[in-house]
């Protein structure tokens, strides 16, 4: 695909840089100026996928996340990639209120709330072979 | 709880050492503010709760409350303007530690850019939302 504009941040999975990541995506599509809901969203599925890569694709063991930002018109495209384990079964992590850990109170919504801030989610992943989360979101208030 | 601050609604307690205080390179931080009014704990994030942030929030949260001997979590939002589903699982979890011990955890001050997370959690259904911290004393 070509954007009209694209950049790439790689980061270790330490939690610390869950923060950095989303002030890194918002910081980049603020040229598009979008609303603050829109930016807020953006951030929120962000967030939530970092966080997997971090808590469930590395299980907190060292690792490189990749996030890919790139826009096209009003279309937003970004991808959190990791190396880490992969989801086995991805219909189930889909799931609103799944967690493959739950004594560590996670909420299980982090695909949930992607899904329901973005327009369009997909997930590849495969056992020990990571995961690649791909969102998108039109920004309407540039329609 | 070596320094006790105390004001007409109640006490600020370990107000100067309790502001854990968390800075990371994106610019984001978040300090937390606990008080205790009758058998009530009320914690005051400000900053952005994510799976970073709630862990310390937790921790923090669970060692005030026993501390304190505290019944009952008040939450306020008032000063939180970013929260992911890690906060969600952040109040699930002191819901259960309160509830475990015959009290409640409520929440106060929900913006409406945290609404839309509320909202889709449906944690509506099982924890109190008050529009302030003075209504959810009175009524909890």
């Amino acid at each position: 695909m070509i954007f009209d504009n694209e950049m790439i941040l790689r980061f270790k999975s330490k939690s610390q840089n869950e923060g950095f990541a989303r002030m890194t995506a918002a910081a980049f599509l603020l040229e598009l100026d979008p609303t603050i809901t829109e930016i807020s969203d953006i951030k929120t599925a962000v967030s939530e996928a970092v966080t997997n890569a971090i808590i469930h694709g590395y299980e907190r063991k060292e690792g490189m996340v990749t996030m890919h930002c790139g826009y096209s018109g009003a279309d937003v495209y970004i991808e959190i990639i990791d190396n880490g384990k992969g989801i086995e079964d991805i219909e189930q992590a889909r799931e609103p209120l799944y967690t493959s850990k739950p004594h560590e109170e996670r909420s299980g919504l982090g695909f949930t709330v992607m899904e329901s801030f973005m327009d369009e989610v997909i997930i590849e992943s495969a056992p020990n072979k990571g995961t690649k989360i791909v969102m998108r979101k039109t920004l309407k208030s540039l329609l | 709880m070596s320094l006790k601050k105390k004001d007409k609604e109640g006490v600020w307690i370990n107000f100067a050492y309790s502001g854990v205080y968390l800075k990371y390179l994106g610019g984001s931080k978040m300090d937390i503010k606990f008080k205790k009014v009758k058998n009530c704990l009320i914690v005051y994030p400000t900053g952005e709760i994510d799976h970073h942030t709630s862990e310390v929030l937790k921790k923090e949260i669970d060692r005030h409350c026993e501390s304190t001997m505290s019944k009952n979590i008040i939450v306020d939002f008032g000063n939180v303007n970013f929260m992911d589903s890690s906060g969600i699982g952040m109040i699930i979890g002191r819901y259960k530690y309160t509830h475990g011990k015959g009290g409640k955890t409520v929440v106060t001050g929900v913006s409406d850019n945290l609404r839309k997370i509320f909202t889709l959690s449906g944690l509506g259904r099982i924890i109190k939302i008050y529009p302030t911290v003075e209504d959810a004393v009175e009524n909890i």
